[in-house]
């Protein structure tokens, strides 16, 4: 018993160290461009997602994800599910939330489009309400 | 933008794709597609724009995107694609025209989509198209022609799927050297010719559809290289041979279909131990021998259809209880009821009609099959069903229920039980009594999806249950019912088919039975319904066919008939009809079938003489009314519907194209008056019979070429017999008796080679008597009382003539069976035999055949006591 007191700052010095080590990795070695961050945030709250999902879309998805549910301010978003970011630059270059139940509209000026180094956008099977196909596309 | 993927595919997003989508100049790949058509459009101009600027495109996915404005010229602006093109998918796109041959020869194309778009055509390249494709669709649409031999360039093709074009002559042999081809779609095609046994080189091949075209002779006994074939579907075609018993060693097949051709002989019993059957139809062929053993016991069957076969023996007991759909319905079977189909836990369709099988079922049985949702025990007439076993709970899914001729002598309590039925047949059995009251209740307030009952030739009584508003075929008749037609019949407005022929209804018809707005045959005839027949039917009518005859209508005809401008049949005939003869029918261009004999019609018969009168007419009766007036011809000259039919041409039809309804009609032929079951689309006939027609036979008539059968007799026709009958040459009975005709027969008559009745008694003829050919058949009672006739077959010999001996018609009518009786018989039976025949071989409808039996009794030949006295002698 008495050596447990006497670990205990040892113990604690690590669990300092260990926190310090979470923290910087988490927000000081973030790879996500934060601009690209805020952008998909906002994209993410622009939609709901539906849990009850159409059967008739779900036949044709091969596995259905909730994958913007994985999406928290306090992670790194090159490791969001669906993202992918540049190595290098850590711009977003590849969006993928296709099968993933969103439903909601899809405005011109939706923070999708700032996204300004998408290589690749994939947003298949999802529901946008008949949004206007000139809203969506402004390129 | 540096966006080289773009994918909104199934977004439901709408409107027309902005041009700017052209700036996309990195594009690789490119889906807006959608599995249904949402309401995206794309113009020929952004279109092109697209195509100029996006040159390194690989994957363009633009399904149910409409393209409907790329058309004609800017279809060649296809040629511009980009030579990197890997994958162009533009199903459903509304494309149209002509494609050029560029498209398929793009360097790089693996896969081309372009299905479903009925406009689009083009030509395949004729040479040079070694193309890496691997994928080809080009289904529903307007491509045609043969499928040229170069297809056999295509070493890398995996997936052909040209189903639903217009592709004829022969499948090039080079397809067959497309080795990599795992799916072969070719169906709903007019291709024909064998199918090559080099279809064994497609070793990869797992699904091979080739169903819904004419290929013929023998399918190649080779399927045993096809090692990884999973789907084979070779039904409605021509195919002859027998099953190959090859298929049955494929341990992937699943899916096995050989339906609706002709083949022969057994099916296979043997069968791979490592089987995954779950498909198989063999139905609509001209197979016998037994029911394999496999069918009972294979553990991955579901579907099973051999119906419409000539299998025998017996049904055995089912070991495995996986089958969901069992159809052996017409074939030879006999046997016992197999008790082990109530342990098909997962049945949801049993058709068992016409099996002749024996036995005593017990109904409530059914109660064990949960999922049942059609079962048709029809036509098994030495079966004993039980219907009054209890059957507690039948499977509430069961929409389907056809016992008819089955046996049944008490109305099914257990009906009231069953929750979601659409269509209701227990037609042909013994049912006596009145309808129970708790169906009235059901039909009324119960089942909200029933379309169809037939409770027709039963012994039912009482009053009619009252139609609810959902049902289209509504069939009581040959009955007892009594009562009348109660005027809420008017709230079934989706009726299709009212028939409550042959029962003993007495009242009026509903004046509202005219204007409902679907019904297309309304059939009261033969009952006791009286008044006047309905009098408003409304614009747009379906009405084809309306058969009141044999009641005892009254009241002058109502003019809004003309507004029936679909009607094919209308037969009023043997009612109390009065008025003049309704020649304002005659702007009905449908109408093929007018009767209105037996009625007290009069007045003389005119037609306007526009060639359009009654361009359709077929057969037409005015017999036994009080016309009077010259000879009608201002309406004969213009039937163009008896004139030039050929039967060769025109195939053996029959009138109606109904499942459910018959259109038949009593006329008088060979002197018998008959009912005819089914209409020839051939049959021709006039009857002005026993009327007051004066004058004489105008010439004109000899126009009416197709005529078959010509009936004036009892009249006050003058003049003599025209020689232009001689141009009839189709007919076969010829009535003139009982008339004021004067002068010789014309000898050409005996050119009438079909003539089977010839009567010319009762006139003032004279002269010889034309012999040879069919007048060498006729006998005594053709002449009789014409005083001035001589020669054969009448005593009275010719002056100046030297006539064989007539002692063998004495011996012959001693006998009991002479050579008229013969010669009558046979004319009659190849009526009789044209029209069964007919009706068995050219229908081809499973309805008509599980049917045929029944109308074989409905053929049947009725003697009516004002037509029959001159003939009975003849008969006799």
């Amino acid at each position: 018993m008495g050596s447990f007191f006497i670990l205990l700052p040892y113990f604690t010095f690590h669990l300092f160290l260990f926190l310090l080590f979470t923290h910087f990795t988490s927000y000081t070695f973030s790879l996500c461009n934060l601009h690209d961050k805020s952008a998909l945030l906002q994209f993410k709250n622009s939609f709901s997602v539906n849990n009850s999902s159409q059967p008739d879309i779900e036949s044709r998805c091969s596995s259905f994800s909730f994958k913007i549910e994985s999406w928290k301010n306090s992670t790194d978003c090159c490791k969001w599910d669906g993202v992918k970011c540049d190595t290098m630059s850590g711009y977003v270059i590849d969006l993928d939330l296709s099968c993933n139940n969103l439903k909601g509209e899809l405005h011109p000026n939706s923070t999708v489009f700032q996204l300004r180094h998408l290589e690749q956008l994939n947003l298949a099977f999802n529901d946008f309400f008949a949004s206007s196909v000139h809203l969506v596309l402004v390129i | 933008m540096s966006l080289t993927h773009l994918n909104l595919s199934n977004t439901d997003i709408i409107g027309n794709i902005p041009s700017t989508i052209s700036h996309l100049s990195k594009l690789e790949s490119l889906d807006l597609s959608s599995y249904r058509q949402v309401g995206l459009e794309l113009n020929s101009f952004t279109w092109k724009k697209l195509i100029h600027n996006a040159t390194n495109l690989e994957e363009i996915y633009l399904d149910s995107v409409n393209m409907s404005s790329i058309k004609g010229s800017s279809l060649s602006m296809f040629n511009n694609l980009s030579s990197s093109l890997v994958t162009l998918s533009l199903a459903f796109t509304g494309l149209q025209g002509n494609l050029s041959t560029d498209i398929f020869s793009l360097p790089n194309l693996q896969g081309l989509e372009l299905s479903s778009n009925q406009n689009l055509g083009g030509q395949f390249p004729k040479s040079n198209w070694s193309t890496p494709l691997r994928h080809l669709g080009l289904s529903s649409s307007a491509f045609s022609g043969e499928i040229p031999y170069s297809i056999g360039q295509l070493k890398s093709l995996t997936q052909l799927v040209l189903s639903s074009c217009s592709f004829d002559g022969m499948v090039p042999l080079s397809l067959w050297n497309l080795t990599q081809l795992k799916y072969l779609d070719l169906s709903q095609n007019k291709l024909n010719s064998e199918i090559s046994p080099l279809l064994s080189n497609l070793a990869h091949l797992t699904s091979c559809d080739l169903r819904g075209n004419s290929f013929s002779g023998k399918i190649p006994n080779i399927y045993g290289n096809l090692t990884k074939l999973e789907f084979l579907d070779l039904s409605y075609n021509k195919l002859e041979s027998q099953v190959p018993s090859s298929l049955f060693h494929l341990s992937h097949l699943s899916n096995l279909d050989l339906s609706s051709n002709k083949l022969l002989g057994p099916i296979p019993i043997e069968i791979t131990k490592h089987s995954k059957l779950s498909y198989v139809g063999l139905g609509y062929n001209m197979l016998n021998g037994t029911i394999p053993h496999w069918c009972y016991y294979l553990s991955s069957l579901l579907f099973l259809h051999l119906g419409y076969n000539r299998l025998t023996g017996s049904i055995g007991e089912f070991s495995t209880y996986s089958l969901q759909y069992l159809v052996l319905s017409k074939n030879n079977l006999h046997g016992h009821f197999p008790n082990s189909i109530f342990e098909l836990q997962n049945l949801n369709h049993l058709h068992l009609s016409s099996t002749n099988l024996s036995g005593v079922v017990e109904f409530h049985q059914f109660s064990k099959l949960k999922k049942l949702t059609f079962l048709n025990l029809s036509h098994n007439s030495f079966v004993s069903i039980n219907i009054d076993s209890s059957a507690d709970s039948m499977s509430p899914y069961l929409y389907s229920l056809d016992l008819s001729s089955t046996n049944i002598n008490s109305f099914p309590k257990f009906l009231a039980r069953l929750p979601n039925l659409k269509t209701l047949d227990i037609s042909y059995n013994n049912i006596h009594g009145k309808i129970p009251k708790w169906f009235h209740k059901k039909l009324l307030n119960s089942w909200e999806n029933i379309q169809y009952i037939d409770l027709s030739f039963n012994k039912l009584q009482g009053d009619l249950p009252i139609p609810p508003s959902g049902l289209q075929y509504f069939l009581l008749s040959n009955n007892n019912f009594t009562g009348d037609i109660s005027s809420t019949f008017c709230n079934a407005s989706s009726l299709k088919v009212l028939n409550l022929a042959d029962n003993k209804l007495k009242g009026m018809i509903p004046k509202c039975l005219g204007t409902l707005p679907s019904l297309s045959v309304l059939d009261l005839q033969m009952n006791n319904l009286y008044g006047s027949m309905p009098r408003t039917f409304s614009k747009e009518n379906s009405f084809a066919t309306i058969k009141l005859n044999g009641n005892k209508l009254e009241g002058p005809l109502p003019e809004s008939l003309i507004l029936c401008t679909k009607l094919e049949v209308l037969d009023l005939g043997d009612n109390n009809i009065e008025d003049t003869f309704p020649n304002w029918l005659e702007i009905l261009q449908e109408l093929q079938v007018l009767s209105l004999r037996s009625n007290k019609l009069h007045g003389t018969i005119t037609c306007s003489s526009t060639k359009h009168s009654f361009p359709k007419l077929r057969i037409f009766d005015v017999s036994n009314n009080n016309f009077s007036g010259p000879f009608p011809t201002s309406c004969i000259k213009n039937f163009q519907g008896m004139r030039n039919l050929n039967d060769n041409q025109i195939g053996l039809h029959y009138m109606g194209n109904s499942d459910y309804y018959n259109d038949y009609v009593v006329v008088t032929m060979k002197g018998l008056s008959m009912e005819l079951t089914k209409i020839l689309v051939t049959f021709t006939t006039i009857d002005l019979s026993n009327n007051m027609f004066e004058g004489e036979i105008p010439k004109v008539i000899g126009e009416l070429n197709s005529l078959k059968g010509l009936n004036l007799s009892n009249n006050g026709i003058a003049g003599n017999i025209p020689q232009s009958l001689s141009y009839l040459k189709n007919l076969e009975w010829l009535d003139l008796s009982r008339n004021q005709l004067r002068g010789e027969i014309p000898m050409a008559l005996t050119n009438l080679n079909f003539l089977s009745f010839l009567n010319l008694s009762q006139n003032h003829l004279e002269g010889i008597i034309p012999t040879g050919k069919q007048f060498d058949t006729f006998g005594n009672d053709s002449y009789e009382g014409n005083a001035m006739l001589c020669g054969f077959p009448l005593s009275k010999s010719c002056k100046n003539e030297d006539w064989p001996p007539h002692s063998t018609s004495e011996d012959e009518k001693e006998s009991g069976f002479g050579w008229k009786a013969v010669v009558i018989g046979y004319g009659c039976g190849a009526i009789f035999g044209i029209l069964l025949g007919c009706q068995v071989f050219l229908t081809g409808k499973p309805r008509w055949l599980a049917r045929f039996v029944e109308h074989m009794f409905n053929i049947r030949l009725k003697r009516r006591n004002n037509r029959a006295n001159a003939n009975r002698r003849r008969m006799n």
